[in-house]
């Protein structure tokens, strides 16, 4: 277990009775606490069924979502001196000696062909009671939600946070050796169950979920030139709202979910601009000679983040979203571009460049505050999971493209389930509704 | 006043020298009249006709006579009159004096009237300030006597908790090994939930939450009972659980043991109040 405990200074208030009141007693003060995660022991769910193993090993699923948050550290299977799979008679002193904290045990019943009932109960090992227990039907296919969806419910239960595992995310990949193939891919957050909703011969690009996350929209070069698609993921229908000439690019949703912020240059050089998808009207919102790209709205919608190189350099930039004046954000580093927002507002993610490498770095939007949170050299295109506390983004991998996921503290970092190909770009959904 | 007092003076005199005018007069004319008392009267020898000379001379005389007894007459009449004006005038003077005396006597009866009500005003206004500073001396008096009781009381409880403070020294420790062992105790107690205070994502600065804690003599934790509650479920979890993992503490390790733990240790608060968030 990883723990640093840093103490810094103690103080010790002895209190002797009678001095204020008879029922007065001694007060120890405690001001710190240990550096460090929680720790989790998953144990391997029990298993009742007709097959050896279940559909699922839901609780690898539940302990590497947990491990991803940055939040918790998880125990090894291997460092199990029990495998309980209730919490019935469990041996606490046992697991105290290992540190562990709380302790997820379960089991997995087939109640007919195909069909489960999953019991999960969340121990405290500390006060040796249970904090949390339920019991949810499953299906062959909905094994993995319902993995993610217990996963949330502990989460929320030991952090006070909403849990954002039962999520999804989109990005785009490229394949092959002598012709490529582009695919839109939509799969659960930790990558798993991958699904391709759109594949084209040409470039794809961009994807950007709506706020409601029934739909997507993205850039495809199809027929050889850039246009923008709004694609509804259930049935597949899709609409085409910009193709003029040059760039169309970047679509951004506004926080309604009525809007576009979109990147055209048909009239010379790349300007924002927006779209009212109701009223199929373009609102010209930059005029500046530089280009102007990567629109993204503030979470209250009143303005819009872009990258400009109005400056020389590419740097961040905010302009009221129904015009104004453009108000320079960045000022660190050669290069910073690609800002998106924390959905509380607090942060920016940004690409930041300096000395030829490009990492992910956090901008705090009242003090400018810059944290660099990754370590590769060419690490782009950063996503917010919907609660904030994870950040999804595209680097590399011995020159390939791969997805990966920081926690916002860049305490964890871990690559996602590997996809083929080329993957870039990706963009973490909205909360389910 | 004193103008009007002149005033009065004034007339006193005027009177009194208008009656020794008129005495000086009447007193005058009395003597006239003493000389013009009738005096035998010795015609001079007139040669020519004596006769009817002597006639003239006696008509004369009596017409002469007449005239005298005439005046004599009117003057007695003027001089009745003169007197009975004078008795008027004087009984005027008098009236009016006795009017002005009446008047002088009511005013200054009103006045000493006015003077009475005035000293009585005095007298009472003096008697009620007499009576509130005698009340306010009374009440200053009350209050000394309250403080002294007061601060005599205060004395005594001061005394008394000293007492009781010294004795519950004392007795929670016997002698200088004592002392520090308690100091040692909580040091070590206080180090070892701070390991185990896991701080959790909600903890905000100015948070904070009472432990209460029941030992078993072996330093175990018995209960852990929130006494003041952060207000959130998982901070308020965390410092549970940290007191809990921090089990068993130490708290008795030698003789004195037994006997700090009765005192001190079987039951104790935390208070947790995270400082560098």
């Amino acid at each position: 277990m990883k723990k640093h405990t840093v103490i810094l200074t103690i103080s010790a208030t002895l209190l002797l009775s009678s001095l204020t009141s008879l029922a007065s007693r001694l007060t120890i003060e405690i001001t710190q606490g240990a550096q460090g995660t929680t720790s989790v022991a998953v144990v391997p769910f029990g298993w009742q069924g007709t097959q050896p193993q279940p559909p699922q090993d839901i609780s690898l699923i539940i302990e590497s979502n947990l491990e991803r948050s940055g939040r918790f550290t998880a125990l090894e299977r291997q460092d199990m001196l029990t495998r309980p799979t209730s919490g019935i008679g469990i041996n606490f002193r046992a697991w105290k000696l290992l540190n562990v904290d709380y302790l997820i045990v379960g089991n997995i019943h087939e109640t007919a062909p195909g069909e489960y009932q999953v019991q999960v109960q969340l121990m405290n090992v500390a006060s040796e009671k249970q904090l949390a227990g339920f019991r949810y039907p499953a299906g062959r296919d909905t094994f993995r939600r319902l993995a993610n969806q217990i996963s949330d419910v502990i989460y929320e239960t030991l952090t006070g946070e909403r849990g954002a595992f039962n999520t999804r995310i989109a990005y785009i990949t490229s394949t092959g050796s002598q012709t490529l193939a582009y695919d839109l891919y939509i799969a659960d957050a930790d990558g798993h169950n991958a699904q391709s909703i759109v594949r084209s011969a040409q470039p794809l690009m961009s994807p950007a979920w709506s706020p409601d996350g029934q739909k997507l929209a993205y850039v495809s070069f199809e027929g050889q030139r850039a246009q923008i698609y709004i694609q509804n993921i259930l049935t597949g229908q899709r609409e085409r709202i910009s193709a003029f000439a040059g760039i169309n690019g970047a679509p951004a949703w506004s926080p309604d979910g009525r809007r576009l912020a979109l990147t055209l240059s048909h009239k010379g050089n790349p300007d924002i601009y927006t779209f009212d998808i109701e009223a199929r009207r373009f609102d010209r919102l930059t005029t500046s000679t530089a280009i102007d790209t990567e629109p993204e709205w503030s979470p209250d919608g009143s303005h819009i983040l872009f990258t400009s190189d109005r400056g020389g350099k590419a740097q961040l930039y905010k302009i009221p979203a129904f015009g104004g004046r453009a108000e320079r954000m960045t000022y660190e580093g050669d290069y910073n571009a690609g800002g998106v927002y924390s959905p509380d507002g607090k942060y920016i993610a940004i690409v930041h460049g300096r000395d030829q490498r490009y990492r992910i770095a956090l901008l705090e939007t009242d003090t400018g505050h810059l944290q660099i949170l990754t370590d590769g050299s060419l690490d782009e295109s950063p996503s917010f999971a919907p609660n904030g506390r994870i950040l999804l983004y595209a680097t590399t991998r011995a020159g390939i493209g791969v997805l990966s996921a920081v926690s916002v503290d860049g305490r964890y970092q871990q690559r996602l389930a590997s996809q083929d190909g080329d993957v870039r770009e990706p963009a973490w959904s909205p909360y389910n509704q | 006043m004193k103008e009007l007092l002149y005033k009065i003076y004034n007339n006193a005199l005027a009177v009194t020298l208008a009656i020794l005018v008129h005495a000086t007069v009447l007193i005058i004319i009395v003597l006239n009249m003493g000389w013009h008392s009738p005096e035998p009267v010795s015609p001079p020898p007139v040669p020519v006709k004596a006769q009817a000379v002597e006639r003239e001379r006696i008509e004369k005389d009596l017409a002469r006579r007449a005239a005298e007894k005439r005046r004599r007459q009117e003057q007695q009449k003027r001089q009745q009159e003169e007197k009975r004006r004078l008795e008027k005038e004087k009984k005027i003077a008098a009236e009016k004096k006795r009017r002005q005396e009446a008047a002088r006597q009511r005013k200054l009866a009103e006045e000493a009237e006015k003077k009475r009500r005035q000293e009585a005003a005095r007298q009472r206004k003096l008697a009620e300030e007499a009576e509130k500073k005698r009340r306010q001396e009374e009440a200053r008096q009350r209050k000394l006597a309250a403080e002294a009781e007061k601060k005599r009381q205060a004395l005594l409880a001061k005394e008394r908790r000293q007492k009781a403070v010294e004795q519950e020294l004392l007795q929670a420790m016997e002698d200088e090994e004592n002392q520090s062992k308690v100091q040692q105790l909580i040091a070590l107690i206080q180090a070892d939930v701070q390991n185990n205070w896991k701080i959790p994502p909600t903890a905000r600065r100015g948070m904070e939450c009472l432990l209460t804690v029941h030992l078993l003599p072996s330093g175990e934790v018995q209960t852990v009972q929130i006494a003041r509650s952060s207000g959130d479920v998982v901070f308020d979890r965390s410092v549970q659980d940290a007191v809990y993992r921090a089990s068993p503490l130490p708290v008795s390790s030698s003789s004195a043991g037994s006997r700090l733990f009765q005192t001190t240790f079987r039951e104790f608060n935390f208070h947790f109040s995270p400082t560098n968030l």
